[in-house]
């Protein structure tokens, strides 16, 4: 039943253990939703309206509240105690939300408008979303695909998954893997103290990569012919790279810099005690995210046998050339570890 | 100007660029009034850095520091809850009032937490122009290659300004006659004691905000949030052993800047979801 003449500041839908209503909306209102325990699953459909269907206690009731271009989905409970609602709620494909919980899972589907959710213990995953793509939980994994716009995604204990977007992405885990997959975008910034990075997409003339981990592996895919300066960075880990590179070191030891190409995006990688490795080719790269999807932890497992067709040298041995594509060795050397490669 | 070559002066200016950049910059600058009045500019923000004057205190001024230390927490504990009434939700941007105050978005890039990390883009390098004072301290430190541990903290190392509050201005070390000093000179142990006690400061009054408020989280959150400030205690560790080894690199005083923000900015969202839960 869809209720046009809704009351602009509360509708009180008085529950008895299920809601079913539906509001219109105007264009460019805002949806807030918090729910402190339970599921919130929101799907688009092409209606300029809010459908929304709560499975709650008899002793609850939800609210919804309009003002200034917000609908607010609200529940109260007689004693005040916060309770358990499943929600399902049908909104219009423009409309952009604002979800939160605390034991609550979150899935957003269809969306084209702003997405920000945030939960403590539930996982997030959000299928499309536009303009901004904030999305954060404390324990659980969260995922993002198909998104068209800014990516922030974080979780603390859990894995992040970004895949098949366009957009700037920021994205950070302490003990969880991040994984950022297909995904277009000319700024990525991607950290994590315990877990494994894995990246595969263009690199964008002008754009900047930047991966971060303390204790974790870092995979990045590069693109057949790639132009783009790379900086590598290690202080206990290594670096290996499925094709011949040369290493070029900067005034500062623990540090490696090398131009693939016209250099023309950067690539900053740091595994402070993990390994990194460069990729090329999709079957490679597939097998590695299969990996890490699979295994976790232990991503590069085979790094001993990939440092061994990287070719290392130092800028005194010679200096790079930018356009220089990657340059075959005949005679590869047997590579060192990053930290040997340090000056005096 | 060309942001291209303007973006990597900092870098140019710390000589941490390979040589063929370098040289290519050098070029550029021939030609480009706009980037050699940023890199003068630079330029004068390290020297000023490198060069900014101690003085010791005409008395102790400790227990007004410890004062203002302590005075956040009823700052950061209001933001919280203002926070959560003027926005109903938590992923509502919130500006950055202190350290200690918990954010609702926590994004951050490693060089916007408390602008000090060398390697500047042209905003940032305009943030340090209009704060310099602010940065000096952890400019010296990572300008000069010096050590994270101070020669002393607490009551041998003052500043004037609040400690908890790293966007406001102008800190000024003093230390006090016969203390604080090392081989490598008071100033520089200043500037890094400074930082450091501030960066102590900001953790001991997030952690007391959460120990406070800890009974409003969930048993299995407290253990997960634990768990994970346990592995970042432990990053921090092998990064104050890794610069320890070597304090002159860059690198590993970036990485562990970059370990001590994310143990703030955890803390900080800990704070805040138990703020929220209350």
């Amino acid at each position: 039943m869809v209720n046009p003449l809704a009351p602009l500041v509360l509708t009180v839908l008085v529950g008895s253990g299920a809601t079913d209503t539906t509001v219109a909306v105007k264009a460019g209102t805002r949806l807030e939703l918090d729910c402190f325990s339970g599921d919130i699953q929101v799907r688009a459909w092409p209606r300029d309206a809010v459908r929304v269907l709560a499975s709650h206690s008899s002793r609850s009731w939800v609210v919804l509240k309009r003002s200034q271009g917000r609908l607010v989905v609200d529940v109260q409970s007689r004693h005040g105690i916060p309770s358990t609602v499943d929600y399902q709620i049908m909104v219009p494909v423009w409309m952009a939300l604002e979800l939160g919980g605390v034991s609550t899972d979150i899935s957003v589907e269809g969306v084209k408008g702003q997405v920000k959710a945030s939960t403590v213990s539930g996982s997030i995953g959000v299928r499309g979303g536009g303009d901004l793509i904030a999305v954060e939980s404390v324990e659980g994994g969260v995922q993002v695909i198909g998104a068209r716009g800014r990516v922030e995604a974080s979780s603390i204990n859990d894995d992040v998954e970004i895949v098949d977007s366009s957009g700037d992405i920021s994205a950070e885990s302490v003990e969880g893997n991040v994984l950022i997959d297909g995904v277009d975008a000319r700024s990525v910034e991607v950290s994590s103290v315990n877990g494994n990075l894995y990246f595969n997409g263009p690199l964008q003339r002008g754009g900047v990569y930047t991966f971060s981990t303390h204790e974790g592996d870092i995979i990045v895919g590069v693109p057949e012919h790639p132009n783009v300066t790379v900086t590598v960075a290690t202080f206990d880990g290594d670096f290996s790279s499925s094709f011949p590179i040369k290493l070029v070191q900067t005034g500062h030891r623990k540090r490696q810099n090398f131009v693939l190409g016209s250099g023309a995006a950067r690539l900053e990688i740091d595994a402070f005690q993990g390994r990194i490795r460069l990729e090329k080719g999709s079957a490679a790269l597939k097998a590695a995210l299969l990996r890490l999807k699979a295994g976790q932890k232990g991503l590069l497992e085979e790094a001993r046998h990939w440092r061994k067709e990287v070719k290392w040298k130092s800028k005194h041995d010679e200096a790079p050339d930018p356009k220089a594509t990657p340059d075959p060795d005949p005679n590869p050397e047997e590579p060192e570890e990053l930290e040997n490669q340090e000056t005096p | 100007m060309n942001d291209r070559f303007a973006d990597r002066l900092s870098e140019y200016l710390d000589h941490d660029l390979p040589e063929r950049e370098q040289r290519e910059i050098e070029a550029h600058l021939l030609t480009c009034v706009g980037c050699r009045e940023t890199l003068a500019g630079l330029t004068a923000v390290v020297e000023r850095a490198r060069s900014a004057t101690l003085t010791p205190p005409a008395r102790d001024l400790w227990p007004a520091i410890a004062a203002r230390i302590a005075a956040p927490a009823v700052d950061a504990a209001a933001t919280a809850v203002a926070g959560r009434v003027e926005t109903g939700s938590s992923l509502a941007p919130q500006p950055d009032r202190a350290a200690a105050t918990p954010p609702r978005s926590r994004r951050s890039s490693p060089s916007s937490w408390f602008g000090w990390r060398f390697t500047l883009t042209l905003p940032q390098a305009a943030a340090v122009a209009a704060t310099l004072m602010v940065v000096a301290g952890a400019s010296v430190w990572m300008a000069l290659g010096r050590g994270l541990i101070p020669a002393t903290r607490g009551p041998a190392i003052t500043a004037s300004r609040d400690l908890a509050s790293p966007n406001l201005a102008s800190p000024t070390a003093v230390i006090p006659p016969g203390t604080g000093e090392t081989s490598s000179g008071p100033r520089n142990d200043a500037a890094v004691a400074i930082f450091d006690t501030r960066y102590d400061a900001t953790v001991a009054e997030l952690q007391r905000l959460l120990a406070a408020d800890r009974g409003r989280l969930a048993p299995r959150t407290i253990q997960v949030l634990e768990r994970n400030l346990a592995t970042i205690d432990r990053a921090l560790a092998d990064a104050r052993r890794a610069v320890e080894t070597d304090p002159s690199s860059v690198y590993l005083r970036n990485h562990l800047a970059s370990v001590m923000k994310r143990k703030v900015d955890l803390l900080r969202t800990a704070t805040m979801i138990a703020s929220d839960q209350g």
